[in-house]
């Protein structure tokens, strides 16, 4: 759907928001419609009003028609007021805050159907971006507003012609001819002015760069102490000046055509002014057809300039509601049929290849695998060797691209989602700090279970953290700076990702080690509670640390995307590969 | 008053582009009487035309009452260019003048600026384009001044019927700017300004969208959980936003109404008058054209007032920036040879803060000598290197360098003595040769040096050339992976000629191989320098000629890895504590 043309992605933005608030959508357009016929019906009553004023003033007749004109002036102009108050209250409302609000449910609600692969592949993820934004900057309300303000425009230019040339035919080509110029000067304007943003793009965005090294945090910190700030200053003064010289000849150059066209215009307005006066004083025209006319003429002329300029804003609008389209129409998470119930004899990956979206190499290449139920497995290697990749393939998360995944013979893949992953829990790298309540923090992993205070405290016992109840209010105690709850150390907050891990029940669960600086004692502390608890378990550990060898059944160690070796402690260094040579680059600098 | 702080942008324009800025308030004021005089024109040129046809007067009138709309009109058209014109003077000038005034401000703030909570809104205000901002509140203040000027000449239009028909027309007008603006201003902060309930609503929708989350929130089944919470609280917010909405359309509708009955109100008028006979035409014509004119006169007028009063937070800010605390100055001074540290009796909190970090220490650190700092978590082991370069003062006691207290050092003495890599170093998308010279500005050009404090940093990748982009920045760039990134950061401390190098968890993002073969590469090239380091790895500890173990904010014990391990203290249990996962 990527190449969507315009006419159907703006049909889905209309038929979405019928659907979504359909009396807000109707109103809306009934009054950026309907309220386009007022230039026109404006445009009739003030001929009646002006000559219904000179007939007054001449003493023709005693002023019935005026006071008739004028009656029918108040009235439409109140009955326009009341209808663009309560077009505007809808259009803000009902198209923009509610409409805006039921897109992104449906956006949220697709995201969570993608499957994860979908957020390594930087196309799908530039995607996704888009998408919200075009959610956030409500640019599906926009279009809605934007097609309506260009039919009104055209009812309203369209109608007020008509009305003109009711008076007098002359007066069709006299309006075209203050319009026309428009046309020519956008023609003109358009090209140029993408030209001159597309040339400055690269320089810009070097100069913001320049700009915010010198109010980084980071970047000041090093610029102090390291004192090359002045090459910096130097760099920015010289482009900026370069920039600025260029943006100065580019903008004269802008302002000078926009006077041009300007001048069209204005000569297009004069002449047609002029014919006018010429028609009036000729008697083909009223009087009151004259005062008319200058109005009508200026305001067939603004129309013209929202038309073209809704006109103009349209295309970018589109690209993203386009993209917004796009991804809703992604494929999505291929669910198995397969009623998984739970580890049997265990794990076995046969040849397993695969490759991330638009990477050149293997990230993991023809890897196989045994892993009986109840082993605990350490997977090492240095980093980059695969590690997280191959546990995410264990799990049936990416697809490989070739080789199987199988547990007890069964295709991974092959099983339902919910009852496979209810068997599982992991403790990723990369964990999330909640912004949440403890509670949440801990159950997330098991929401059936978030009324269970007994259990949620056993788990945080269970990783040493049992005191950060009371330090934070309780169990509905708010975490994380940034709503004002309380916020943890690195550490405890590492704790609190395992806890929530071991809080799910689970028979296979994978502890992806995180590598970030915790001090000595508390990482000790936490490896232990984990080996602990994951006594009963099928466990597949993924770590840097070679003295982990002497605590699991078996040893995987990595290397550029390939199994290089498996076995116990005794049998690899026997081997002296790439574990030996892991052990002694470590070996040497601990042992005393 | 928000308006007094719209002149002082005015004020501040004036000051760095005098001329410029002066021409386009002429232009301003000039454009300004060129709507109410289009309105007087067609007024006389009707009246002209109405006596030309009647035959009761020539056609000399006509054409001149026509010349002077067209030329009104022309002039008008005009408008956009000259504003153009004065606009981008007026930006030209402010980016060459105005914008070196704040760069040079930001260079020497003093770093605590850049931690302190309370002036971050202050920074990210002043770093987000400031001229355009101070630009935009200049040009807003003179919109709604040259609106100001239309309105008064309009209401002398008025001022033809009556004088009271003026007077009364200029009451009118304030309440009705009132209301629109009111209107505007609850709409405004509905649009721009979060709540804390939208914030969090953002909150629970990144959860939903991010990359780490989704991983969790799949395998635990917790996407439902999620969302459903996010839903919840969506429509709280969506209708608080619909009542707001709806609740400042009833301030449109005020100003709406008041000029409804300020229109009804001058027809009745006019009918009158004109069965009184006692108007003429034009004049008629053109005071109900300038029912349009004035409508759209006061709308602008809010939306103006709107925008000046959120572009004056700016001026706010700058105010504040300028008087921000700065480093002192001071240059000059020779070279020190050996340089010798000394801590004595240092105490430090962090600024607004209630916790001690560094309770009386003291220790040395000899000339040449290399020296590991070890601690807990949040021993203070980074904040000692902050007070080392000076980034932060202590609250009492003294660092020395040869004797001399760091705080009487000038900055070029201070950089011979150390370079750093920090914890959360830089990574800047130029190119590898500055990335590298950073260390040393004056070995620019000096391709061999840069090399070989490449290879001190362990780097490997000789195919990417020293003139390569780096970064996303550029099309052309390369982007490297955090460990290739800390490597060039190790080079360009290695590169700086001095006498100590500061490695702040140099290993962070590095594997246990990857590490050894940098400790490895660290004792040859720090030989012949100092060197302060910073890990949990403890491995590294062992190279150092001495290991400063600190905690609750003084030094706990020091000594080297034998003699610690010997005591049996903190050191020795931190050490056993992690060899047991390596050996």
């Amino acid at each position: 759907m990527k190449n969507n043309k315009a006419p159907k992605i703006i049909a889905g933005i209309f038929s979405g928001l019928f659907r979504y608030a359909p009396f807000s959508s109707a109103l809306s357009a009934l009054h950026s419609i309907l309220g386009q016929a007022m230039p026109a019906i404006e445009t009739v009553v003030t001929v009646g009003l002006f000559d219904g004023a000179l007939k007054a003033l001449n003493g023709e007749d005693t002023g019935g028609s005026l006071v008739f004109y004028a009656a029918v002036y108040l009235v439409a102009y109140f009955i326009n007021d009341v209808l663009a108050f309560v077009g505007d209250t809808a259009t803000n409302t009902g198209v923009f805050e509610k409409g805006s609000h039921l897109f992104r449910i449906k956006l949220y609600e697709k995201m969570a159907k993608m499957p994860l692969i979908a957020f390594e592949d930087a196309g799908l993820l530039n995607n996704k971006e888009r998408a919200e934004k075009a959610v956030n900057d409500n640019v599906m309300a926009e279009v809605f507003k934007q097609c309506l303000i260009f039919a009104g425009s055209a009812v309203s230019i369209v109608g007020v012609v008509a009305v003109l040339a009711s008076f007098s035919l002359w007066l069709v080509p006299v309006s075209l001819l203050s319009v026309a110029p428009h046309f020519i000067s956008r023609l003109l304007r358009g090209r140029e002015f993408y030209r001159v943003k597309y040339a400055q793009a690269k320089k810009t965005r070097l100069l913001t760069y320049l700009w915010n090294l010198f109010n980084g945090r980071r970047t000041a910190k090093e610029m102090r102490v390291m004192g090359f700030d002045g090459y910096i200053t130097g760099k920015w003064a010289r482009l900026r000046d370069e920039v600025n010289e260029e943006t100065w000849k580019v903008n004269l150059k802008d302002v000078k055509s926009m006077l041009f066209c300007d001048a069209i215009c204005i000569v297009g307005y004069g002449l047609s002014v002029i014919i006018v006066l010429l028609l009036a004083i000729n008697g083909d025209v009223s009087v009151g057809v004259l005062g008319a006319s200058l109005n009508a003429f200026a305001k067939v002329q603004a129309n013209m300039r929202e038309f073209l300029i809704s006109f103009g804003k349209l295309p970018e609008n589109l690209s993203y509601a386009r993209d917004y389209f796009g991804f809703l129409d992604l494929p999505e998470e291929q669910n198995g049929h397969m009623q998984y119930g739970g580890l049997k004899s265990g794990i076995k990956a046969r040849n397993v290849s695969f490759k991330y979206p638009n990477a050149a190499g293997y990230a993991v290449r023809n890897v196989s695998l045994d892993i009986q139920r109840g082993e605990k497995i350490a997977v090492l290697g240095e980093n980059g060797s695969g590690k997280t990749t191959l546990s995410k393939l264990l799990l049936g998360l990416y697809p490989q691209e070739s080789g199987e995944v199988l547990y007890d013979g069964a295709d991974v893949r092959g099983f339902s989602k919910e009852s496979f992953f209810k068997n599982v829990s992991v403790i990723s790298q990369n964990f999330v700090s909640y912004n949440l309540t403890l509670r949440e923090n801990v159950a997330i992993s098991d929401t059936r279970r978030m009324g269970s205070d007994d259990e949620i405290t056993a788990a945080l016992r269970g990783v040493g953290l049992a005191y950060i109840t009371d330090e934070v209010g309780g169990l509905d105690g708010v975490l994380g700076r940034e709503f004002g709850g309380s916020e943890l150390s690195g550490g405890e907050w590492q704790k609190l990702a395992i806890a929530r891990g071991l809080f799910r029940a689970s028979e296979l669960i994978i502890l992806d080690e995180p590598t970030s600086a915790l001090d000595p004692l508390i990482e000790t502390e936490i490896l232990t509670k984990f080996l602990e608890i994951a006594k009963d378990k099928t466990a597949v550990i993924i770590s840097h640390r070679v003295g982990l060898s002497k605590l699991v059944d078996k040893i995987v160690v990595m290397k550029d995307g390939e199994v290089a070796e498996t076995g116990t402690h005794a049998d690899l260094m026997r081997r002296d590969g790439e574990y030996a040579r892991l052990y002694l680059s470590q070996e040497q600098w601990y042992s005393q | 008053m928000f308006l007094k702080q719209a002149y002082k942008a005015v004020a501040i324009v004036l000051k760095f582009a005098p001329a410029e800025a002066s021409l386009k308030i002429a232009q301003r004021v000039l454009m300004a009487t060129l709507t109410p005089l289009a309105i007087y024109f067609t007024q006389r040129l009707i009246d002209a035309s109405v006596l030309y046809i009647g035959g009761n007067a020539g056609g000399q009138a006509v054409v001149l009452w026509c010349g002077l709309l067209l030329f009104t009109m022309f002039f008008r058209t005009t408008d956009s260019f000259f504003d153009g014109i004065t606009g981008i003077s007026v930006s030209r000038k402010l980016n060459a003048k105005f914008t070196p005034v704040i760069v040079e401000k930001f260079r020497k703030l003093d770093y605590a600026n850049f931690e302190d909570k309370d002036t971050q809104d202050t920074i990210k205000r002043m770093s987000n384009e400031p001229q355009r901002f101070l630009q935009g509140t200049y040009t807003s203040a003179l919109a709604c001044t040259s609106l100001f000027v239309v309105i008064v000449i309009s209401s002398l239009i008025f001022a033809q019927v009556s004088v009271w028909f003026m007077l009364g027309f200029i009451l009118l007008i304030f309440p009705m700017v009132w209301f629109d603006f009111k209107s505007q201003s609850i709409s405004h902060k509905l649009w721009y300004e979060q709540s804390s309930e939208e914030r969090r609503l953002d909150y629970l929708g990144g959860l939903l969208s991010g990359k780490e989350p989704a991983l969790e929130l799949k395998i635990f089944g917790a996407s439902g959980y999620i969302s459903d919470k996010w839903r919840k609280k969506s429509e709280t917010v969506l209708n608080e936003r619909l009542k707001t909405a709806i609740y400042a359309q009833r301030f449109a509708f005020a100003s709406t109404l008041l000029f409804k009955a300020w229109t009804v109100f001058l027809v009745i008028y006019l009918v009158n008058a004109v069965i009184a006979q006692n108007i003429s035409i034009g004049l008629f014509t053109a005071l109900i054209t300038s029912i349009a004119t004035v409508i759209h006169a006061t709308e602008n007028l809010s939306r103006l007032l709107q925008y000046a009063k959120r572009a004056t937070l700016l001026i706010d800010h700058y105010d504040i920036f300028l008087k921000m605390g700065e480093m002192p100055e001071n240059s000059g001074g020779e070279n020190l040879a050996s340089p010798r540290i000394a801590f004595e009796n240092v105490t430090f909190r962090y600024p607004k803060t209630d916790r001690t970090i560094l309770n009386g220490i003291s220790f040395e650190i000899g000339a040449g000598e290399r020296v590991s700092l070890v601690g807990e978590n949040g021993a203070g082991k980074s904040t000692v290197i902050k007070l080392l370069c000076r980034l932060y003062r202590p609250d009492s006691g003294r660092i020395l360098i040869n004797g001399i207290d760091i705080n009487d050092l000038s900055n070029k003495q201070l950089c011979g003595v150390f370079s750093v890599v920090f914890q959360d170093f830089c990574n800047y998308s130029l190119t590898l040769r500055e990335n590298v010279a950073f260390g040393d500005l004056s070995k620019m050009d000096c391709n061999e040096e840069l090399e070989s404090a490449l290879k001190q940093g362990l780097w490997v990748n000789d195919d990417i050339g020293l003139d390569t982009p780096l970064g996303k920045l550029e099309e052309g760039g390369v982007d490297l992976s955090g460990g290739q990134w800390q490597r060039v950061a190790i080079a360009r401390a290695c590169l700086a000629p001095s006498a100590f190098v500061i490695l702040d968890e140099p290993a962070a993002s590095l594997d246990p191989v990857a590490e050894s073969e940098m400790y490895k590469s660290f004792s040859e090239v720090l030989r012949s320098r100092g060197c302060i380091m910073i890990s949990h790895r403890l491995a590294s500890a062992k190279m150092a000629d001495k290991i400063i173990v600190i905690g609750e904010g003084v030094v706990k014990e020091q000594g080297s890895h034998t003699q610690l391990m010997e005591n049996g203290g903190l050191y020795a249990e931190m050490f056993s504590a992690q060899s047991a996962w390596y050996v």
